[in-house]
């Protein structure tokens, strides 16, 4: 079975090594590549330097496109299971195992690792908790579903979803919205709690200025993607 | 009778103008033909109303506008609205196919890359 973990990486030349060298100790059986999405800074010279495998995007796509690279290149690799893993050291390659087997004993179609099931480890702020909630509701009211981390960029898919992420996926702030359409496709959604660290180094791409734009545009795709199914 | 004003010579002249320069944009390929046809047809369309202004009382008669320079600025507005939507589904359109450029680019790379190290 081949695995595969997509690191979505922006100007991320202080981390990239230090997370592909998490994933390389603690998920040995995952092949994975980074997804530079045209960074300013030097990642694609460390990458190279360090012989990690990676796809330059010649232009920026937003983290919606550059992660749907990567669905493309699972596809056309024919990766059994696909995982997205943030290239900035929030996510810890430690539950990569439990996640791929969660989806295959189970089922799935998509694994999801989530910080609001214990409640342990980096929570986030407290306005970006509420925003959080707020999505949690809204895909209970629209699916009946609960999910507790909606906006976690770590999660795994099988190879139905790869190619239906290959196909279309949402272009920027992409996490809710594919989560809600795949469940209004009938698709098996399942949570299980990681820990997560803060952020080293870098910014998170969610500015403060930004996030009134976030609720209203998450929204929108949330219930257009909710009705659309 | 027409009485011909001094500024529906000067208008007829600004259209007449426009005209010859799209058609020039037109022949240099700067802007394609598909995209022109809108205009052409603007141009021409005021250019009548130019000469024969009194089609536009009438239409505003029909449509029961009192001032037809009112019903002017409705269909000037309604027209440009729609240019400007048909603007948008397009810059969309242009952005996915971007998109689906720039990852196929980034994937052919990539393919080149362990082309080049396999021998």
């Amino acid at each position: 079975m081949k695995k595969l973990v997509i690191i979505p990486a922006y100007n991320e030349e202080s981390n990239i090594v230090s997370v592909c060298n998490d994933i390389m100790t603690n998920a040995p059986e995952f092949d994975f590549i980074v997804i530079n999405d045209c960074s300013k800074d030097h990642t694609s010279e460390i990458c190279k330097k360090n012989t990690i495998q990676c796809l330059n995007l010649p232009l920026n796509l937003g983290i919606g496109g550059a992660v749907q690279a990567g669905y493309l290149y699972a596809q056309r690799n024919e990766y059994d299971i696909v995982v997205q893993f943030d290239g900035d050291g929030q996510h810890r390659a430690e539950y990569l195992n439990k996640m791929a087997d969660i989806l295959i004993e189970e089922s799935a179609d998509m694994v999801i690792g989530s910080r609001f099931i214990t409640y342990e480890g980096f929570q986030s702020s407290f306005l970006r908790r509420l925003g959080i909630q707020h999505f949690t509701r809204l895909i209970k009211i629209l699916t009946g579903k609960k999910i507790t981390d909606p906006t976690s960029g770590m999660r795994m898919v099988n190879k139905d979803v790869v190619k239906k992420f290959a196909e279309s996926y949402p272009k920027d702030y992409p996490e809710p919205e594919s989560v809600v359409s795949l469940l209004t496709m009938g698709g098996k959604v399942i949570e299980i709690p990681v820990v997560m660290n803060e952020r080293t180094e870098g910014v998170s791409s969610i500015s403060l200025y930004k996030s009134i734009y976030y609720m209203i545009k998450v929204t929108l795709a949330v219930l257009i993607a909710g009705i659309g199914g | 009778m027409i009485i011909v004003d001094r500024i529906q010579i000067i208008i007829a002249l600004i259209i007449i103008l426009t005209l010859i320069w799209i058609i020039f944009m037109i022949q240099k390929k700067r802007i394609g033909l598909k995209y022109s046809l809108t205009w052409i047809f603007l141009l021409i369309l005021s250019l009548f109303l130019d000469i024969y202004p009194s089609t536009l009382s009438a239409c505003s008669k029909l449509l029961g506008i009192s001032l037809p320079s009112n019903m002017v600025f409705m269909v000037g507005i309604i027209f440009l609205t729609v240019v400007i939507f048909s603007l948008t589904v397009s810059v969309s359109r242009l952005s996915d196919k971007s998109t689906k450029l720039t990852q196929e680019i980034a994937l052919l790379r990539e393919e080149i890359q362990q082309i080049k190290k396999e021998p």
